[in-house]
């Protein structure tokens, strides 16, 4: 077992064609090592979504979705067309959707959807998917499994249900994990529980796991890895502690600096982002925004480039803080 | 405190009628939406109000504006009885208090133009009408940081964070002097929460204004408010000084709420462990003999399933409905 569980090379995904084009996802290009956890951090918008359907290829019409190179437990995805990619998906890697009342069946029993899958995927005989029904809503921390497998969708409080969409994800023993979002419907006591689930999962399963969503308080609490995206485009991507100790990136900066902080004292206004273009036309991306730009961030496009071992931004200045940072406000 | 509330609610109740249990049972089914709620709002200031989905914040915030009737108890604002006063009096009193709610665009009328959203309030309240509109309007939405171009679209066209601020300026149009904003901001993402916190700061700072700042974020409550009331399951379990109560909650629910929140930052030892609390959501349908929160509670004895524990001083101005309030005194 050497070598990254995925790596992705070059993902793209487009919307309409010409001027008017959208590139959700511009040469994305990651790796999630065995028993990782790497979070995809961004603003609505950015291409969190897009970026794991395109993994998936789970882009749908009239989205359009190429990728440069695919490779996961060292077999080359990358030409596999629909079928062979179902074969993979679901049952070697699992993916939670951002909305679970739209990936459960509201019409079927928590246990009849187990069973299905179970079948389905494993081969089990009805019996024997109930049983492993039971067993991953266990394994989630579902006391009463057997009258959580009878009840519906909607009898379940948001936290089951996300704790049951976990669970159907579980049951083919994925060795990776997509969850889109799982966390941002429930309360913060939940989401806590949830989180904490996770982790206990990643450690006893060595699950590798890609968690969508916008909040770097749950990065931080999750997170090995960190992605960053900005308008389709990974600004940054690092470390955990690396990204949040030396950010490299101008934009990761102003994201953690807009945050109220529940552990201190309010200190005057919060930084905000300047407005200004959502995305310049040449040179980077973020410059309309940025308050440390300079002439050549108008002139080229900055590549994501090493700061240190793992720890890529796609800035010019990715030393600025030790420089001295603008004054906040 | 020799201060006038602006606001004093008392004893208040909010529960509905949501029909008959099933298997033959007669009893009518109850939500105790709001039960049993006191709290006082001073002029100037931003009162936060957190808890879980469910807990009751938002019929709370409609009732202190009597948009929905209480089923018991009375809410004063500025010395006057909302309950004693007729359709007139209420009306002139609508013209002091406006809510901003969560969805923008689901309270901005689609078909309307921006300058007759915001130009409307202004009218029906009489404060301006015909030529004197427009300008009025234009100053509105400069205060809000839109430009005079805003005038003439139409809500679908604006960001979430932009018609956010339309709601807002909306809000301003009557000069009101109490504003419930009910999870204004939480839809957007941080950086235009930030823009908008700012904002509504600047306009308390300039206008004098009275907040309800209604939200299950802890964080954005602490940086907004002055004063913190935490409901659980339709009552106030604790309440006090923002900074008093952050720094050392009383009561085991406000603690496990200020554990579950991730914070934005990695130490070289690692994750952080997020603490939390154990079991779901409450349910607001139960009636409680003893502590509200005994059924989650870690700290709870037989005394708290016997007898509900009151809203008492814990230091001054900070209080906490807990039996074993001292026990977190020095816990951190
Ligand atoms: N069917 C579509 N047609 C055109 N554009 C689309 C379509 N689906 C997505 N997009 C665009 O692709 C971009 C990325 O969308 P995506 O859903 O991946 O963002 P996200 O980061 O997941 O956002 P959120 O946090 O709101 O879920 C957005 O600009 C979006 O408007
Ligand atoms: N008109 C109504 N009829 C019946 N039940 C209601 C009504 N309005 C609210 N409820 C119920 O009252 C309880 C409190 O609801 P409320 O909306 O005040 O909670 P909240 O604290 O604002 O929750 P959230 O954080 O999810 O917005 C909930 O159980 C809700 O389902
Ligand atoms: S009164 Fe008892 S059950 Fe209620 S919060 Fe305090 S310790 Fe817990
Ligand atoms: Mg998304
Ligand atoms: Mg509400």
């Amino acid at each position: 077992m050497t070598g990254p569980l995925l790596s992705l090379r070059d993902l793209n995904v487009s919307f309409g064609q010409g001027r008017s084009a959208v590139h959700a996802v511009r040469n994305l290009s990651f790796d999630v090592a065995r028993g990782e956890i790497v979070a995809i951090v961004g603003e609505s918008g950015s291409g969190k979504s897009n970026a794991v359907l395109g993994l998936l290829d789970l882009v749908r019409a009239p989205g359009r979705r190429s990728v440069g190179q695919l490779v996961f437990d060292g077999e080359d995805l990358t030409g596999y067309g629909p079928r062979q990619m179902r074969r993979i998906r679901g049952r070697r890697i699992a993916m939670i959707f951002q909305d679970p009342m739209t990936a459960l069946n509201p019409l079927l029993s928590v246990g009849r959807q187990m069973v299905d899958l179970g079948r389905q995927h494993l081969g089990l005989s009805r019996k024997a998917a109930w049983a492993r029904g039971i067993e991953v809503l266990e394994t989630v921390g579902i006391t009463a499994a057997e009258a959580r497998m009878k009840a519906y969708p909607h009898q379940l409080s948001g936290g089951i249900r996300q704790r049951v969409m976990i669970a159907m994800a579980l049951i083919c023993e994925p060795e990776l994990l997509i969850a889109d979002e799982p966390t941002t419907a429930l309360d913060v006591t939940i989401q806590a529980q949830i989180i904490e689930l996770v982790k206990d999962l990643q450690a006893r399963l060595g699950l590798s796991i890609i968690w969508i969503t916008h909040d770097l308080g749950v990065v931080a609490a999750l997170a090995d890895r960190v992605i960053v995206m900005y308008s389709g485009t990974q600004i940054e991507e690092g470390p955990a502690e690396a990204l949040f100790n030396r950010t490299g990136h101008p934009y990761t900066e102003a994201l953690l600096a807009s945050m109220p902080r529940v552990d201190q004292a309010p200190d005057g206004a919060l930084r905000t982002l300047p407005q200004g273009q959502r995305e310049a036309p040449d040179g980077c991306l973020f410059r309309a925004r940025c308050s440390y730009a300079e002439p050549q961030c108008a002139a080229d496009r900055p590549a994501l480039d090493s700061l240190a071992p793992g720890h890529r931004a796609a800035c010019f200045r990715p030393d600025r803080q030790r420089q001295g940072a603008p004054s906040h406000g | 405190m020799a201060e006038q509330e602006l606001i004093f609610v008392q004893d208040l109740d909010v529960h509905f009628d949501i029909g008959r249990e099933g298997f033959g049972k007669s009893s009518a089914r109850k939500v105790r939406a709001v039960d049993g709620l006191t709290l006082k709002i001073r002029p100037g200031e931003t009162m936060g109000l957190v808890g879980e989905s469910g807990c009751g914040k938002s019929t709370a915030g409609r009732a202190i504006l009597r948009l929905v009737d209480p089923t018991r108890g009375r809410v004063m604002f500025d010395g006057q009885d909302l309950s004693a006063l007729g359709p007139r009096g209420l009306r002139q009193m609508r013209k002091r208090m406006q809510i901003v709610h969560q969805d923008p665009y689901a309270s901005l009328n689609p078909r309307m133009k921006v300058k007759d959203i915001v130009g409307e309030s202004l009218i029906v309240h009489g404060l301006a009408k015909g030529r004197a509109v427009a300008p009025r309007v234009a100053a509105l939405l400069e205060t809000v940081g839109l430009g005079t171009e805003a005038m003439e679209r139409y809500p679908h066209e604006f960001s979430g964070g932009q018609r956010q601020r339309v709601g807002i300026a909306r809000a301003l149009a009557v000069e009101p002097d109490f504003i419930v904003l009910d999870e204004s901001i939480s839809a957007l993402d941080v950086s235009i929460q930030a823009q908008i916190i700012n904002l509504l700061k600047d306009l308390q700072r300039d206008t004098g204004v009275t907040y309800l700042f209604i939200s299950h974020d802890m964080a954005v409550v602490r940086h907004m408010s002055d004063r913190v009331a935490v409901m659980y399951l339709g009552a106030v379990v604790e309440m006090g000084p923002s900074e008093s109560l952050y720094a050392s909650p009383r009561h085991p629910y406000t603690r496990a709420l200020l554990k579950s929140v991730p914070v934005p930052q990695v130490t070289a030892a690692g994750k952080p462990t997020l603490e939390g609390i154990k079991g779901e959501l409450a349910s607001p349908m139960e009636v409680h003999k003893g502590c509200r929160f005994c059924n989650r509670c870690p700290l709870v004895q037989d005394i708290c399933r016997q007898s509900p524990p009151t809203l008492d001083v814990v230091t001054p101005g900070h209080f906490a409905a807990c039996h074993f309030s001292d026990r977190l005194a020095t816990a951190a």
